[in-house]
């Protein structure tokens, strides 16, 4: 797995000189210990107690700023995707054509991920799907949808 | 609502200056590319430059890493604005810029603003690349492998799904789209010539459902522009002063998914990828300019796909939610007897040139009866939308000419 300190962020470096600095996100500690554990939790939030993706620092609902992390059923259903046959980067270039997508979960929640069709055919939109783990790029086993 | 914080025409455009360098000319920076279009609009407008009180610009050009931009312009000016800051909603910001100029003059914190963009990134960087990491949530997105195409289409996905749209409804506004950029000699696929449905139809799938001749082609090189803006009262003596008549912005977020956790208010009351925040901006500057969609001439829009396009016509109120289809199969774009749209080839076929004012720059020569390729006939009103992010942000901009006040 891609050794990213999400926790702490990372030094943008210019030789000796650091310019800037990408990504520091407590906030998002939760999840990536989840899916170092092979589950896929999102938040909620502990005042209101309504569901929220991963990144939430404020509940929009209420207003609440503390958020608890719980592991989601892994029922979900396809809101949207595109099948890529031209990668970002060469990170990607072997597993072409993949399909990336948003899913709503069960939960209510909307997330994006790879979503995988059996053989020959995409996804279609509101098709169920299930959460599995699998490969992407250098990332290790991330979730991924996979329909029947 | 914006329409009692401005007056109709109460600013106006008395300045334009531009840099255009191909692919083939000496490398220079996105730096370079606007101060030089800087000097020109300066000269243009018969400024002395010290009585610049406002800089306006876009947000860091990709491939030019620089804290500040916009104070990266001040200094090699060497110029004291009172007003000066990056317009940083992406390409939204670009337009955005004129909108700050003309609230900034018109209430007289200062007389005269110059708002600039332009980026020479394709011949710096792999904008591919650059493009994909800021396009997508590097936590939540770009671990799966995503393209700036593929996060466009997750919109185009639904907007097919929702409308039943067809492959052949869009390519029909690549199509069009490119007849105009045949006329105009400074687009990079003009040369290339006509295309038609069916070529659009057999060019290779990008990202489905986006395939390559539904998408932006890059103008390699670079095109910078700046412009002057002032009070009305100070046009009097300009040439051809353009006139801001109506303006308008929203936004609604940075990374694709996170516009899906938006709803309960316009343009989301319900979760959606099929209407955009153009509704909002557009919807404002009709209000402030008195006008709506019927008293446009020319629409210039600097969406990057066919799809897009079509979404724009119904958000920027040409034609009902869901008939952009109906519109274009009736010739509602048709270059021959339609709504001028995109004149001078759009992004799909003059090309991307970022940050997207060529797309201003064009409007403007129209208003002022210089187009460099075809010239609409008598344009009073121009409607300019710009977006940025994955249809993220948006700005709108009505200019209208002498002839319509």
């Amino acid at each position: 797995m891609k050794q990213m300190d999400w926790a702490n962020g990372m030094p943008l470096m210019v030789g000796d000189i650091q310019i800037g600095h990408a990504e520091p996100s407590p906030e998002t500690v939760g999840y990536w210990d989840g899916i170092r554990e092979g589950k896929l939790k999102i938040k909620s939030c502990t005042e209101c107690g309504k569901p929220h993706h991963p990144r939430r620092i404020l509940c929009f609902h209420c207003g609440g700023d503390t958020f608890e992390w719980f592991e989601i059923s892994g029922h979900a259903t396809v809101f949207s995707f595109s099948t890529i046959h031209r990668a970002p980067s060469e990170e990607f270039k072997g597993e072409l054509p993949y399909t990336v997508g948003i899913v709503e979960l069960r939960e209510g929640i909307h997330i994006f991920s790879r979503i995988a069709a059996p053989e020959g055919r995409e996804p279609e939109i509101g098709e169920a799907v299930q959460l599995e783990f699998r490969t992407t790029g250098d990332w290790g086993m991330m979730p991924a949808f996979v329909a029947e | 609502m914006l329409d009692n914080a401005y007056k109709p025409n109460s600013a106006a455009i008395v300045g334009l200056g531009t840099k255009i360098v191909n692919q083939d000319d000496e490398r220079i920076t996105s730096l370079q590319l606007q101060l030089y279009a800087c000097q020109n609009a300066i000269r243009n407008a018969g400024l002395d430059r010290h009585q610049i009180g406002g800089v306006f610009t876009c947000r860091a050009p990709m491939g030019f890493t620089a804290l500040e931009w916009n104070m990266r312009i001040v200094q090699e000016l060497k110029i004291v604005p009172k007003f000066t800051t990056e317009c940083t909603t992406h390409g939204a910001g670009t337009l955005a810029t004129m909108i700050y100029a003309a609230l900034a003059v018109q209430s007289g914190a200062i007389d005269y603003a110059l708002c600039c963009s332009g980026c020479t990134g394709p011949r710096w960087t792999d904008i591919v690349k650059v493009n994909a990491g800021v396009e997508a949530d590097l936590q939540f997105e770009a671990p799966y492998g995503p393209t700036t195409p593929s996060l466009y289409a997750q919109w185009a996905q639904r907007y097919m799904h929702e409308f039943d749209v067809s492959p052949e409804d869009l390519a029909q506004v690549a199509v069009e789209n490119r007849k105009w950029a045949v006329e105009h000699p400074d687009s990079a696929m003009g040369k290339k010539g006509h295309i038609t449905v069916e070529d659009v139809l057999a060019s290779p799938m990008i990202a489905s459902p986006i395939r390559m001749l539904d998408s932006s082609a890059w103008f390699r090189g670079g095109f910078g522009t700046a412009v002057i803006i002032t009070r009305a009262d100070r046009a009097k003596d300009s040439v051809d002063p353009i006139f801001m008549t109506g303006f308008g912005q929203a936004a609604t977020h940075e990374w694709l998914t996170e516009r899906m956790s938006l709803y309960g208010v316009e343009p989301a009351i319900e979760p959606n990828l099929t209407t955009t925040a153009a509704t909002i901006a557009s919807g404002d500057a009709y209000e402030m300019a008195g006008l709506g969609p019927k008293d446009i001439d020319l629409v210039q829009t600097s969406v990057p796909f066919t799809f897009a396009n079509m979404m724009a016509l119904e958000d920027l109120g040409f034609c009902e939610k869901g008939e952009g289809k109906h519109f274009v199969r009736n010739g509602g774009i048709s270059f021959e007897d339609g709504l001028p749209f995109n004149t001078n080839g759009g992004y799909l076929s003059f090309g991307q040139a970022p940050h997207g004012m060529h797309m201003a720059v064009e409007a403007i020569e129209q208003l002022r009866g210089q187009a460099r390729g075809k010239q609409v006939k008598d344009p009073k009103h121009a409607l300019a939308h710009f977006h940025g992010g994955p249809l993220a942000a948006h700005s709108a901009v009505i200019f209208s000419n002498r002839d319509a006040l």
